[in-house]
């Protein structure tokens, strides 16, 4: 089990330190023939797309966690506020009580790609932890393509028509005086997929240069 | 032959899991190509697997779950504000005399809080952020970190109230009236979830004073695992005062956040949300919380709830797949056709559950074999109240057990760079240990767990006054009738 | 499959409740096995518990979808689907379990309630009935209408809405969870099903005070779903024996509640010390008008559907209700008089 302040990780750094965060990656990204091209081969400006690609794509969950992440606020919030009406008011809010269960069910969903972004899902490591950097790059690759791909592609298989039934009926919750857009709340879940998803490509991209002996390209955030 | 896909399903997912790929979409992705191949061999029907979205949806919707973050949120903002430190290691200093005080007093405080969640991920997560840094700085042993706070952490399953026990309760009542009635015996008296509660109560106050000798008897034995918490002259002087300061805030919210669940101000959700709030308060009112402690806050919850979240999304998928490919009957033939002797069928069903328990969520272990081994041992006259304090106490120890115990997993989530697996691995095991000692015990002497739900609840019937008996009081006759 | 070639079929059927829970669990089984039996093994039904393959409150989405073929539940867990689902299982005052099968076996309910499930490619069928179920379990006396304001009480659906509008607060907690919620006092009052049921949740353990009668489910049906692509494949016979093994197993469930909850009341009362109580007058002239005023208001923003569905219903219930007074319900008054 390794978080993300592995300390291969942390040694290394970034080609592409300089212009860190996804907005001047695009310019980085625009600029590269004239900025590179003179002292690098072309292979090193393929690594220098794909390092851009990659903390595109890393800065994108990177935000969208940064933002989510106050949900769990949001929740503590309104469940607190639920309970101050119900003992001290006597008064009862059912739009409430399902909004702070809403803001739970989207921290864990929306959260999911960006911990994976930030490398927070747990792993069992005690065999692979003493490996060469190569070798765990490998295996992580096997992991995206075998596990977390066919993975996510199946929720997405399922889910889609799951939700599209829920757009269609306009589906809304059975309480009455709850909260409507039950379809925006299973909807979540293509969101749930397609974060993972980007982070699945990140991760294709990063170790496929670690194995092919950039590594020092691939940073991760912290 | 087809039912054997199954068991290839678990013993893949071990050898995958050892990979070092994330732990959800390892469980998801094993048990996804398990299906496809499965269903080359024409033994998995691929429809089933439609219904994940709704088992996803279930997890999203679960009001008790939301627990989980509350509770995390509440640990994060008392560790930043090292309000929970302070705690820790005043209670520490006032045990000074007592060897290995402040590992004692992380065990106190474990029980506690485990006392008002039964929420493996919420209290393993929530120990780990309080404790370990205080512990670590005091010098303990990280391998002694690990096991007390793996074990305190998942005492929550067992010390009611606990969500395990209502599920436990809930399946054996089913269980119990499928036996009682195929015996004739059509009153029989409910396995309530009240009566559960009783039962488990005294063998997790036994696993807490296990815990607790097990540390002294290490601080006695070798005092260089868990050192005194240093402190200096002038401390010790105004120890009254620094207790009042250091000590009475937290232990008010947690007396609020379990007195509020026990004496029914809230449901444990609420609670954990009145704790939440509450150490926002207690670290504003100390100036020890900026915006930017607020966001790394929010965003470590947000973390840990996607971890834990997502692996139960991860091990629903998995369990789906384990029932399709008819891992569900094998267990029936396996249960149904167990050697004579209730002894040894239920030696065996608890090794089964120890078992599943790594791969699967408890409530999946709970409700794959309960309801299918609940009434075959029931019939034989196995005391259902015992039945469930001792599943109780076996997943606990499940949870606990390397190298896939999921309470390692969540603790090693929590505490980052500060233990390594192996420290963890290390130190849970003489706690699992004394796990089985109390599960041994608790066989040997049923009344344990049987003598309190006995004397709580069977007392003779509580007939008030025969007058109301006959349709109390607010009986108005026909008043209403049309007579 | 072979097993198609020789025109066997293996359906599964996921349902809303726990594996043997009395009643509703057991009579899903049984349901499942007479569709069995009756077809000689050409369509054998395999019931599954809920949580089992979906959670008990998704087995209308997973039937929808065709996961699975069949699914047991009450149509009134979907009001988030549309409010008429409610009409085919329980509708606050509304109808009694004889008025209901009248409405939808003879009386152009089962018609509507088709058209309703259409669009989810469903066939509905009712397959049971709890009968008349109670108010539920009170920690404190309910002696006025004053006992109601600020009472913190677990009731979904329509029924809580109701007592929200009385001035009760509404608590929304699932089954398992009733228990420690009341036994803690986080709840003051908790409404379940009826005797047979509730006496295994143990709820007399910790509320002492049991209200009848259960004016949010006056006579509650259980529905059995069918994927409709997989119903229209099926042979005629087998198309039949599904509906028919359906038509049984309404009664065949609600014998069961009327013998369970009968034994059941008596050791609650004899062995447990439960006082047996009605909710007093005025409580149930509120909880009238505020049912009055909420269907209003339910019917007020309804789609056209649903509309037809509760015009419908509320005709066949007025029609009824006359009729069940004059009859049945004199009936039951004499018998009472009687009896003494
Ligand atoms: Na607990
Ligand atoms: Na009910």
């Amino acid at each position: 089990m390794r978080s993300a302040r592995g300390s291969s990780d942390r040694r290394s750094i970034s080609i592409a330190a300089t212009v860190s965060g996804g907005r001047t990656d695009w310019i980085f990204l625009k600029n590269w023939p004239r900025r590179m091209g003179r002292q690098t081969s072309d292979r090193h400006a393929g690594v220098c797309i794909a390092v851009a690609v990659l903390r595109w794509l890393e800065g994108f969950n990177i935000k969208i966690g940064n933002v989510v992440c106050w949900l769990a606020l949001g929740c503590a919030l309104f469940c607190f506020l639920v309970v101050i009406l119900r003992y001290a008011f006597g008064i009862g809010v059912i739009w409430m009580q399902e909004l702070y269960v809403w803001q739970h069910a989207l921290l864990f969903i929306l959260g999911s790609g960006p911990a994976l972004t930030h490398d927070k899902h747990i792993r069992v490591d005690l065999i692979t932890e003493s490996r060469s950097d190569k070798t765990r790059a490998a295996l992580e690759l096997l992991g995206i393509c075998f596990l977390l791909f066919p993975f996510i592609a199946f929720i997405a298989l399922t889910a889609w028509p799951f939700v599209l039934t829920s757009w269609a009926t306009g589906e809304t919750t059975g309480q009455s005086g709850g909260l409507s857009g039950v379809y925006l709340l299973k909807g979540s879940l293509l969101i749930f997929v397609l974060l993972l998803g980007l982070q699945g490509i990140v991760g294709l991209i990063r170790n496929t240069l670690v194995l092919s002996g950039h590594s020092n390209s691939t940073a991760r955030p912290t | 032959m087809a039912h054997y896909l199954s068991i290839f399903l678990l013993l893949a997912a071990v050898l995958v899991l050892m990979g070092g790929f994330p732990v959800a979409f390892t469980l998801g992705g094993v048990g996804i190509l398990f299906a496809l191949f499965g269903a080359q061999l024409g033994q998995f029907d691929l429809a089933l697997l439609s219904g994940t979205p709704s088992r996803i949806y279930g997890i999203m919707i679960n009001e008790t779950l939301v627990a989980v973050p509350l509770f995390v949120l509440m640990g994060v903002i008392l560790q930043r504000s090292r309000i929970a430190e302070d705690l820790l290691v005043t209670l520490g200093q006032m045990l000074q005399r007592f060897p290995g005080g402040l590992g004692v007093s992380v065990i106190f405080v474990g029980a506690l809080l485990a006392a008002s969640t039964g929420i493996v991920g919420a209290t393993v997560v929530t120990m780990g952020l309080l404790s370990v840094p205080a512990m670590l700085r005091a010098g303990y042993d990280p391998r002694l970190v690990s096991g007390i706070v793996c074990s305190s952490g998942t005492l929550g399953q067992i010390i009611p109230p606990s969500i395990v026990l209502i599920f436990i309760a809930d399946i054996l009542q089913s269980a119990n009236s499928t036996a009682q009635l195929s015996l004739g015996n059509y009153s029989a008296t409910p396995v309530s979830v009240g009566a559960l509660f009783m039962g488990a109560l005294l063998p997790g106050l036994l696993l807490v004073a296990f815990y607790m000798i097990t540390v002294i008897g290490i601080a006695l034995f070798r005092p260089s695992a868990c050192p005194a918490v240093p402190q200096n002259k002038k401390i010790e002087s105004s120890m009254l005062l620094r207790a009042g300061y250091y000590l009475l805030p937290p232990i008010l919210l947690i007396i609020a956040v379990l007195g509020s669940i026990l004496l029914g101000f809230a449901t444990p959700t609420e609670a954990a949300s009145v704790g939440a709030i509450g150490a926002f308060v207690l670290a504003f009112s100390k100036q020890r919380l900026s915006v930017s402690d607020i966001f790394e806050a929010v965003k470590n919850t947000m973390f840990v709830s996607a971890m834990v979240f997502t692996i139960l999304i991860g091990a629903t998928v998995f369990s789906l797949v384990f029932r399709g490919l008819g891992g569900e009957e094998l267990l029936e033939t396996l249960l149904l056709s167990l050697p004579g002797g209730l002894v040894g069928a239920v030696v065996f069903i608890m090794a089964l559950m120890f078992i599943m328990g790594f791969f699967l969520d408890t409530f999946e272990v709970v409700f794959l074999v309960i309801p299918i081994a609940g009434p075959t041992l029931l019939k034989l006259g196995l005391d259902p109240i015992w039945f469930g304090v001792a599943i109780g106490i076996n997943l606990q120890t499940s949870f606990l057990t390397p190298p896939f115990g999921f309470a390692l997993f969540y603790l090693r989530g929590a505490a980052g760079t500060l233990l390594t697996i192996r420290n963890i691995y290390a130190g849970v095991v003489p706690f699992v240990a004394i796990q089985l000692l109390v599960l041994l015990l608790v066989s040997v002497a049923p009344g344990i767990a049987t003598w309190l739900p006995e004397r709580v609840f069977n007392t003779a019937p509580l007939i008030a006054n025969p007058a109301e008996e006959k349709y109390g009081p607010s009986d108005d006759g026909d008043t209403y009738s049309t007579y | 499959k072979p097993a198609l070639s020789q025109g066997l079929r293996e359906w599964r059927m996921v349902t809303a409740w726990p594996k043997g829970l009395p009643g509703v669990g057991t009579g899903a089984e049984r349901l499942a096995e007479r569709i069995s039996a009756m077809s000689n093994g050409k369509l054998t039904v395999k019931v599954h518990a809920a949580g089992e393959i979906v959670p008990a409150l998704q087995v209308f989405d997973a039937v929808s979808q065709g996961s699975v073929e069949m699914g047991h539940d009450a149509s009134f867990y979907h009001l988030g689907k549309s409010k008429a689902t409610a009409f085919f299982s329980a509708v606050p005052f509304g109808m009694s379990a004889n008025e209901t099968s009248a409405w939808i076996d003879h009386g152009g309910g089962q018609a509507l309630w088709e058209e309703l499930y259409e669009p989810f490619d469903l066939q509905p069928f009712a397959a049971g009935t709890t009968g008349t179920q109670m108010l539920g379990w009170f920690r404190h006396e309910l002696s006025s209408i004053d006992d109601l304001q600020g009472l913190k009480m677990r009731m979904p659906g329509l029924g809580g809405a109701v007592l929200e509008k009385v001035g009760a607060t509404v608590v929304l907690l699932p089954a398992g969870e009733i228990f420690p919620a009341l036994q803690s006092g986080a709840i003051d009052a908790a409404e379940f099903i009826g005797p047979y049921n509730d006496i295994a949740l143990g709820l007399h353990q910790v509320a002492k005070n049991y209200y009848s009668p259960g004016f949010q489910d006056s006579g509650t049906a259980l529905e059995c779903v069918v994927n409709k692509t997989q119903y229209n494949q099926l042979p005629k016979d087998l198309q039949h024996i599904v509906r028919v093994a359906c038509q049984a197993g309404y009664v065949d469930m609600w014998g069961e509640y009327q013998n369970g909850s009968a034994a059941a009341l008596q050791v609650m009362k004899n062995e447990h010390g439960v006082r047996l109580r009605r909710a007093p007058r005025e409580v149930i002239e509120a909880l009238g008008r505020a049912t009055r005023d909420v269907l209003e208001e339910e019917r007020a923003n309804a789609d056209p559907i649903t509309v037809k569905i509760f015009d419908s219903w509320d005709a066949s219930l007025t029609k009824q209700s006359e009729y069940t007074s004059f009859a049945e319900q004199a009936y039951l008054n004499a018998r009472k008089l009687v009896q003494g």
